[in-house]
């Protein structure tokens, strides 16, 4: 989900408390704000604090004059198979490619579980937007490989393609004889865990009171749940777990209608909240008929046209993630 | 060119806004400009504030008549200085506070909201009427309303503002949106659920004015007040539909003067219905006497007017010189004005009110007693009384006439309808009841009459109660 | 009211608004100023009953035309910028002129929306007020966390270490917080004292908008070194009817929400729709902030004229009120069809004026050009507010220069009203201008 479906929830979740509502009414506090920015907290961590203190192994910066996906390839196969034959995990950060202050360089890469390689494509300049400036591909030296000697794990079968702003890091571990490949390995760690809001929620509460302490963990909390039903899970109870679990895999994160809804809901939630604990409330209607009137309705009906009204992916990223998942099929079949 | 700035010397990659080469480390020259407008904002910003700042500091917040706010004046930071010119409204429900003040220019809204009204009280700086306010705030306008916002509590200051002491007579719109002390006699006293109607007047009942009070304006009981008593009021002093005001802003701004309520001396013409209820005192010569069951009325006339004064049985009883209450008679009576049947009457409530000045009664009209058969000509004018049978009645369209025999002779008695409606006994003045009459001797079509003037001039001595008022016969 | 007056005053504004949107960085706000003052000695010049009618013409034909100077007269230098916007993006690429036609095409739609939305504003808009009036303050207090939370760094992540890697990372973050706090500071001090002479208080936070948004858009301007490439004056755009729904929705949801909520710009309301629909095409992104920018001006001096809602928003309502209050729904009902008639003009005269900007840049230097309106402004500024204006104009220039410099969010500028606005309305206003000594 996106940081405002986020933090509109947090928000949400905060309106429930009738004493939180009624303190913001008659005592202008600001204790339904906890909910919100414990809402955004997780990732604001991750983005703006622990990815800048990961220690990486190799660092891979390729020079958009002379992108050199060979390189690219040997470099992530290298960290790869030191981490399996050491056992030792070994980090990869790589980086975006930039030309200028509106163009940048796309590259994908891919680790395929069947070839047991990496492989490394350079494709297209492309905008800030994402979208790609034709007929900019190299014509030569397009694409790199390099063996990984080792039987593959990836949490998700899914090509990365790096084009604008940062880029991502690989986690390469060993995990019996498999050998896990870990996308952005800092990401949803301490910081989507419940036992650390749980920790942080403690210290807002012994200096805020008890409510601002509760609301902060279910704005933590709620952020959580809604990253569980991505790709991405979270390492839930942090120090005790070790690793991130696997999401549902029901919603895309960047999902326009998916981030809609969750925030129209809020608003919905938040709306009714504040009347319901007000003086004198005005919205006369039931719940159960309020949301259905507001919300599963329109929902309903926003579902069934917004297929009508589906615009094509001018980025291609997918296009050339899917490339890669071809090609690595026509391979196989080759083989088969 | 800028791509020479945004680009690395030595590694020839792109590097925008860096003045170092993240990839290589290399310095990139920048113009002097872009330097000097980078850094010199983040100084120069800082400082700029913080003079800004000092300067604000040092300046003093503007007061100004209000007459001088003006529409481009939105949105300023003034003070403003005046005189509570209307009872404060703290609403409870939306934690507001306004305040209309006046400071001789014009009139401004106060307002305060939420927790800046709830500082207020509780600091107790809300004004009270007639105070004088010095206070801060944002103007705000909107069409023609003007408004100060209060932001801060601390900043209203509440002076008290000096009373002068002016007669009733005296009171003039030179006095308006001031505190002034004055005393006056109740003339009016109403009483509502939460508000008292008062209007005093001075000792020659005139110069009214209004005392409104609205009694959830202070929890302090006000003194027991009457019409008539005289009392000291101070207020602020306004001006609203056609009378002037004296607003109060507690209970102790009403003192009763005198132990006793006062008492209006008037002349009758000068009784209106507006002196309803009041005590006043009147002087005047008994025109008329009707007897009804519960007491008496008399008609008393001092040359400028009639009135009824009404005296119950228990208080007429009581009346040292009840006997002497004749016609003529000069009478002085103290009692309350009192309205029935759309009649002014007014009611002594003792007997000690009322009080025969002069028993002498003109000899024009001395009453003499005679025979019927002894009435001639030489009588013509006179008062006379006589007693005798009802030979004869008629009614006609101005009255009923009747025929007195008393054995000597027999004459006409002319009851004209105004006396005849208001006879108690009228309807046993018929043919064989026995009635005393006094009357003045008339002559109509060379007959001579007797023609009462009171309905006591008449008294039914005996009714003849074998007749009905059916058999009233008319010519 | 008088059918003829009505076009006279409605085209009056329109042409106004033409003159005032070519000049970059002047705001319509600034000339609805000086209108006012102007009309205030010469009372038959705009009479009351026409204000709404001149006013509202204004304001829609700016929403409509102020794409142009921004996209043509606003070109960045890439020695001082980390990433370029779309709209710029555009023009760099020769393909400004499209970028204002599918600006004014979202524009359009806003107005559309806006047209269509009535039964909502008068029905739904009251009630959502009542509910959200009373809890105002943490709710801007929230839209405030919100934009300093959702700002990404923007480091390259080359430094050798990682402290020199967050410190890259976080110079254009602190720069966004300093911006904030020193905006919010200067808020406080204008909110609490009135550094301009009285009279011209209805323009007390003029000087300071224009120093920290105008003044800077034209000092980068004159320093870019930047060569307007040839435009192309395209015969299609690359919309469609899905397109257009998707940028038109996500512009509408983020203009109103700066409309209806006091202080909020429709800057931060197009980033509040944006992250909230979620939407990463760039053209989606050029249409809705289009319709975002009209939603937001239009819209907010619409809610003026709706009667069951008693609210004023965006500064030209505030202007206006003091001189004219509406009453009926006859009201509204010009209101908006003078936004309808004046729509449809702009809309029109959009495509030349696009055109002939496009011929004077390509021959006149604009920063030349730029020179001449920062010399306008500040004499504007300084008839209007005196010394004292042309001083704090100064130091806000300085405050807006900092995200322009350092690659920050220039809507950190926006503290000036959010900071003073929430504080006063939880009502720590007070204190806190006691604690500083500004009330003594």
């Amino acid at each position: 989900m996106k940081g405002i479906a986020h933090f509109a929830t947090g928000i949400a979740v905060g309106t429930f408390f009738k004493e939180a509502v009624l303190k913001a009414l008659n005592d202008q506090s600001f204790v339904l704000v906890l909910g919100g920015i414990f809402g955004l907290l997780p990732d604001t961590l991750d983005f703006k604090f622990g990815k800048y203190f990961e220690k990486v192994d190799y660092v891979i910066d390729p020079d958009p004059n002379k992108p050199k996906p060979q390189e690219i390839a040997k470099i992530l196969a290298k960290a790869a198979n030191e981490a399996y034959k050491t056992g030792k995990p070994k980090k990869v950060q790589l980086h975006t490619m930039k030309i200028s202050a509106f163009r940048w360089r796309r590259y994908g890469v891919f680790f395929n579980p069947k070839e047991k390689n990496v492989v490394v494509e350079i494709g297209p300049e492309v905008s800030t937007s994402q979208v790609p400036y034709y007929g900019t591909e190299p014509k030569r030296n397009k694409v790199g490989k390099a063996k990984i000697k080792a039987k593959l794990s990836q949490e998700v079968l899914k090509p990365s393609i790096i084009d604008i702003m940062t880029g991502p890091s690989f986690k390469f571990e060993r995990k019996g004889d498999l050998l896990e490949i870990k996308f952005l390995p800092w990401h949803r760690q301490w910081s989507h865990s419940f036992t650390v809001g749980a920790i942080l929620a403690l210290v807002v509460g012994l200096i805020f009171g008890k409510l601002a302490g509760i609301i902060s963990f279910l704005g933590w909390a709620f952020h959580i749940i809604e990253d569980l039903f991505g790709f991405m899970g979270g390492n839930l109870l942090f120090p005790i777990t070790k690793d991130r679990t696997k999401g549902a895999h029901l919603i895309k994160a960047s999902s326009s209608l998916g981030n809609f809804f969750v925030v129209y809901a809020s608003v919905l939630i938040i709306l009714f909240n504040l009347d319901r604990f007000s003086n004198s409330p005005i919205i006369k209607t039931p719940w159960y008929l309020y949301f259905l009137f507001y919300f599963i309705i329109p929902a309903i009906l926003i579902f069934l046209i917004a297929p009508l009204f589906k615009i094509e992916d001018i980025t291609e990223r997918d296009k050339m993630a899917e490339k890669f998942l071809e090609e690595m099929d026509e391979v196989s079949e080759e083989f088969l | 060119m800028a791509l020479d700035e945004t680009v690395c010397g030595s590694c020839g990659r792109f590097v925008g806004a860096y003045e170092k080469c993240p990839y290589c480390g290399a310095t990139v020259s920048k113009r002097l400009s872009i330097k000097i407008f980078r850094y010199g904002s983040l100084i120069l910003s800082i400082a700029g504030v913080l003079i800004l700042y000092l300067i604000s500091l040092k300046r003093e917040i503007p007061l100004i008549n209000i007459n001088e706010i003006s529409p481009t004046m939105n949105f300023a930071y003034i003070r403003v200085r005046g005189i509570v010119v209307r009872y404060p409204l703290f609403d409870e429900k939306s934690g507001s506070l306004t305040i209309h003040i006046n400071d001789g220019t014009d009139e401004l809204i106060l307002k305060a909201y939420r927790n800046v009204a709830l500082k207020i009280k509780e600091l107790n700086r809300i004004p009270k009427i007639g105070d004088i306010i010095d206070v801060e705030g944002n103007i705000r306008l909107r069409g023609s309303l003007k408004t100060l916002t209060i932001n801060v509590p601390e900043k209203v200051k509440i002076i008290e503002s000096p009373v002068i002491e002016i007669d009733l007579n005296n009171i003039s719109d030179d006095f308006l949106n001031k505190k002034i002390k004055s005393s006056g006699i109740v003339s009016d006293l109403r009483f509502y659920k939460n508000y008292i109607s008062l209007f005093i007047k001075d000792r020659k009942g005139k110069n009214k004015v209004r005392v409104p009070i609205n009694l959830n304006q202070f929890n302090e009981k006000l003194p027991e007040l009457n019409i008539g008593d005289e009392i000291q009021v101070e207020g602020l002093l306004s001006y609203y539909s056609k009378n002037y005001n004296i607003l109060i802003s507690s209970a102790s701004n009403i003192k009763k003067i005198s132990k006793k309520p006062i008492v209006f001396s008037l002349a009758i013409e000068n009784v209106t219905k507006n002196d309803l209820n009041r005590i006043v005192s009147i002087k005047g010569e008994i025109k008329k006497i009707r007897k009804f069951s519960k007491g008496i009325e008399l008609t008393v006339n001092d040359g400028s007017g009639n009135i009824s004064v009404v005296l119950w049985n228990n208080i007429y009883e009581k009346i040292k010189e009840k006997d002497s209450i004749n016609e003529g008679v000069l009478v002085s009576v103290v009692g309350k004005v009192g309205l029935y049947k759309n009649k002014l009457q007014i009611v002594p409530a003792l007997p000690q009110n009322f009080n025969i000045v002069k028993k002498e009664v003109k000899k024009s009209e001395k009453i003499i007693e005679k025979k019927i058969g002894e009435i001639n000509e030489d009588d013509k004018g006179s008062i006379l009384k006589i007693e005798g049978e009802v030979e004869s009645y008629f009614n006609f369209s101005k009255g009923r006439r009747l025929t007195l025999n008393d054995g000597t002779g027999s004459i006409d008695i002319i009851l004209w309808n105004d006396l005849l409606n208001e006879l108690e006994d009228a309807e046993y003045i018929i043919k064989g009841s026995r009635i005393s009459v006094k009357g003045k001797v008339s002559e109509y079509k060379n007959k001579l009459e007797i023609i009462p003037k009171y309905t006591s001039d008449i008294e039914v001595k005996e009714l003849n109660k074998n007749l009905s008022p059916r058999n009233l016969e008319s010519k | 009211m008088n059918f003829l007056n009505f076009i006279i005053y409605s085209f009056a504004g329109v042409l106004i608004a033409s003159i005032v949107s070519l000049i970059p960085a002047l705001h319509v706000y600034n000339i609805a100023g000086l209108i006012i003052l102007i009309s205030l000695n010469y009372k038959n010049l705009i009479p009351s009953e026409y204000l709404p009618v001149f006013m509202m013409s204004m304001i829609v034909t700016y929403s409509f035309l102020n794409i142009i100077p921004s996209i043509f007269l606003g070109a960045p230098d890439d020695s001082t910028i980390f990433v370029v916007l779309p709209g710029q993006k555009y023009m760099l690429e020769g393909r400004g002129f499209e970028a204002v036609v599918v600006s004014n095409i979202g524009s359009l739609v806003g107005i559309i929306f806006l047209f269509i939305s009535t039964p909502f504003l008068f029905v739904f808009l009251p009630k959502i007020g009542k509910i959200l009036t009373p809890h105002m303050f943490w709710i801007l207090t929230l839209i405030l966390v919100y934009m300093i939370l959702s700002e990404w760094p923007k480091g390259m992540e080359r430094a050798k270490t990682r402290l020199g890697n967050f410190w890259d990372a976080w110079k254009s973050l602190l720069a966004g917080i300093l911006t904030l706090i020193l905006s919010g500071f200067l808020g406080i001090i204008i909110f609490n004292k009135s550094l301009l002479p009285l009279d011209i208080s209805f323009q007390n936070i003029m000087p300071a908008f224009v120093g920290l948004f105008a003044v800077p858009w034209i000092i980068t301007n004159i320093l870019s070194k930047v060569k307007i490439p040839k435009q192309y004056i395209c015969k299609t755009v690359d919309l469609n009817f899905n397109l257009i729904m998707r940028g038109g929705v996500a512009g509408f949801l983020g203009g109103m929400f700066a409309a209806f909520f006091p202080v909020v710009t429709g800057g931060i309301g197009g980033l509040l729709a944006g992250h909230a629909t979620a939407q990463r095409d760039e053209r989606i992104f050029v249409l809705s902030q289009g319709v975002s920018k009209t939603v937001y001006y239009v819209g907010a001096f619409l809610l003026f004229f709706v009667p069951s809602l008693n609210v004023t928003r965006g500064g030209l309502a505030w202007m206006i009120s003091p001189f004219y209050t509406p009453h009926t729904i006859n009201d509204y009902l010009i209101a908006l069809g003078t936004m309808l008639f004046a729509a449809g003009l702009s809309f029109l005269i959009t495509f030349a004026y696009s055109k002939f900007v496009i011929k004077i840049v390509e021959k006149i230097d604009y920063t030349i050009i730029s020179y001449f309106v920062l010399a306008f402004i500040v004499l504007l500024v300084f008839y209007l507010t005196g010394f004292m204006g042309i001083l704090i104009m100064l130091v806000s220039t300085m405050i807006g220069l900092i995200p322009v410099m350092f690659n920050s969010r220039r809507m950190n500028c926006l503290g000036i009203l959010l900071i003073p606005i929430i504080l006063n309305m939880s009502g720590l206003g007070p204190k806190v201008a006691l604690f500083l000594g500004l009330i003594k």
